[in-house]
């Protein structure tokens, strides 16, 4: 089909524009719903005001790639649907998201405000997998949270949870 | 989903709200149980979400038991009651029991789960393929009442599992073993068979029964793919008498089941292996199913022309049973939303790699057959 690919155009919170095919940009549910409720105002650019270049950058080369595969229900509940799912990160995701800590977080809390599921899925394994095998106080640094019990309460959790230790 | 993210703050301390960090530790089931514990000691935030994750599913075993190595992968629980607090018990939304001892009651206090929907009923391997457990039901109320057990007496599940039926006893070695109430309101009741009691002959299990479930709407006999691979082969042969290769369930009890109940469907859950060994290479997944009905029906009708002379308190015909009978492959249990609520992540996961192996069993057995027919 000779038909010209149809685009929208993404506002960064650094104001940079991305021209993207709208089959890349559907990936998000959000911009989705957005460019339905814009119908063919063409050329007006969606504003992302929670999203820098550099995340967005990252997030297309993921929608990119994605842009085939069936969009997940609307109405799927997140946890359940994701339990759903095999525990196993696709080899493409692994490698891409192979990325430093922040970067990390910050494509969480993109996929989040994008709401892509299947993104958001692959970002919260990845942590869930840094998790395993470390200390409360080295989950405290990964997380960026200082310890906020008092030493009685946190003898009084270790004895409550004692059961569950190896 | 919340759009709402808090506004960008400095690089280097963005923190994940509360929603993302319940995603992530949602991850860690009842296979993970040390990391929800390291979580839960993280901070007020982190162990608001860690703490009802990891009391969702309370798992006990008794303080002795025969282990096997069966046993030896499966998560230990404590059984010391003395750190379980009203609040902890809270969260508590499934309880499984392995089989039942003496010395285990004798440990227990009683207690009371709130917001339990799951009662998860474990027949222990040591117990179970015993001949001298298959004992004859009786029918209608049992003579005496014994004491019921501390840890299930005062609880009011939704859904109860029983596990490795078939072949054994009930949780509790001696009938009855659930009270009365525990029944109350009991809306769907799982039987979890191994799939090697599949091939085996018509069982009966130790299994007493209320005169009434009056909840009951479900009943799902599940063929478990996973059980047969982890347990031995099923002995399938092409010796066998025709019938004899149609994998049995334990029409007996089902029957019980359905005339205790005014309003229940019987769901008979299967993976295609569970019917296409060798003989059935040839039989369509439906072909088969509809053959297994007629097994399973032409049992009941015996089953209960024998349950006719002892006075059933609500009489019911085969009609009934047959319009109550349906079956459901494996991957529609598992799409239904409910039932995957019932098992942890591993469990379903365990479930989808048996059936993809089984799938992928058959097409490879059905390639040998196109290319053995062309050759002749």
């Amino acid at each position: 089909m000779a038909e010209k690919k149809q685009t929208v155009i993404l506002q960064t919170s650094d104001d940079e524009q991305f021209t993207v095919e709208k089959v890349v940009a559907e990936r998000s549910a959000m911009i989705k719903s957005m460019m339905e409720d814009l119908g063919d105002q063409e050329g007006q650019a969606i504003p992302l005001p929670n999203v820098s270049s550099s995340v967005l950058t990252k997030i297309l080369e993921y929608c990119d790639h994605h842009k085939t595969e069936p969009l997940p229900a609307p109405d799927a509940n997140d946890a359940d649907d994701s339990r759903r799912k095999t525990s196993e990160i696709g080899e493409w995701d692994s490698r891409w998201i192979q990325v430093d800590q922040e970067m990390l977080f910050e494509i969480i809390l993109a996929a989040n405000y994008l709401d892509i599921k299947p993104l958001l899925d692959v970002g919260c394994k990845t942590v869930a997998n840094m998790i395993k095998g470390k200390t409360p106080e080295e989950i405290r640094k990964l997380f960026n949270i200082t310890n906020d019990f008092t030493p009685e309460e946190e003898e009084q959790i270790r004895k409550e949870n004692e059961w569950a230790e190896e | 989903m919340d759009l709402e993210v808090k506004p960008s703050s400095p690089p280097n301390h963005r923190t994940l709200p509360s929603e993302i960090i319940h995603q992530i530790l949602s991850y860690f089931c009842i296979q993970d149980l040390s990391t929800l514990s390291d979580c839960s000691l993280v901070s007020r935030q982190f162990n608001g979400i860690a703490t009802p994750l990891l009391w969702r599913w309370l798992y006990l075993k008794p303080p002795t038991t025969i282990h096997t190595e069966q046993d030896a992968q499966e998560p230990s629980h404590q059984t010391k009651t003395e750190n379980w607090t009203v609040d902890l018990l809270k969260h508590v939304k499934i309880l499984s029991i392995s089989t039942h001892q003496e010395n285990w009651c004798a440990h227990s206090k009683i207690i009371s789960l709130p917001n339990l929907e799951v009662l998860r009923l474990k027949v222990h391997s040591e117990l179970s393929g015993r001949s001298e457990y298959h004992h004859e039901l009786n029918f209608g109320q049992p003579e005496h009442d014994p004491q019921p057990c501390p840890l299930v007496k005062n609880l009011k599940p939704k859904v109860i599992i029983w596990e490795r039926t078939g072949y054994s006893s009930l949780c509790l070695d001696e009938a009855p073993s659930l009270p009365t109430s525990v029944w109350s309101h009991v809306e769907t009741l799982i039987f979890l068979a191994s799939s090697i009691d599949a091939g085996t002959r018509h069982t009966r299990c130790n299994f007493s029964l209320p005169k009434e479930i009056p909840k009951l709407k479900k009943i799902y006999w599940i063929y478990d793919p996973v059980s047969t691979y982890r347990d031995e082969e099923v002995h399938w042969s092409d010796q066998e008498p025709f019938w004899s290769s149609i994998p049995k369930l334990d029409t007996w009890v089902l029957l019980n089941v359905i005339l205790r109940s005014p309003r229940c469907d019987i769901d008979i859950v299967n993976l295609r292996s569970t019917v296409l060994r060798r003989r059935h290479l040839r039989d369509s997944f439906t072909e088969t199913q509809k053959l297994m009905k007629i097994q399973i029906l032409n049992e009941m009708g015996y089953e209960l022309e024998g349950a006719m002379d002892q006075d059933f308190i609500i009489p019911k015909d085969m009609k009934y049973c047959s319009e109550h009978l349906s079956f459901l492959s494996m991957a529609e249990f598992i799409a239904e939303k409910d039932a995957r609520g019932w098992f942890e992540p591993f469990e379903v996961r365990a479930w989808q790699d048996a059936m993809y192996e089984a799938e992928s069993g058959t097409e490879e057995e059905r390639e040998k057959m196109h290319d053995q027919s062309l050759k002749e």
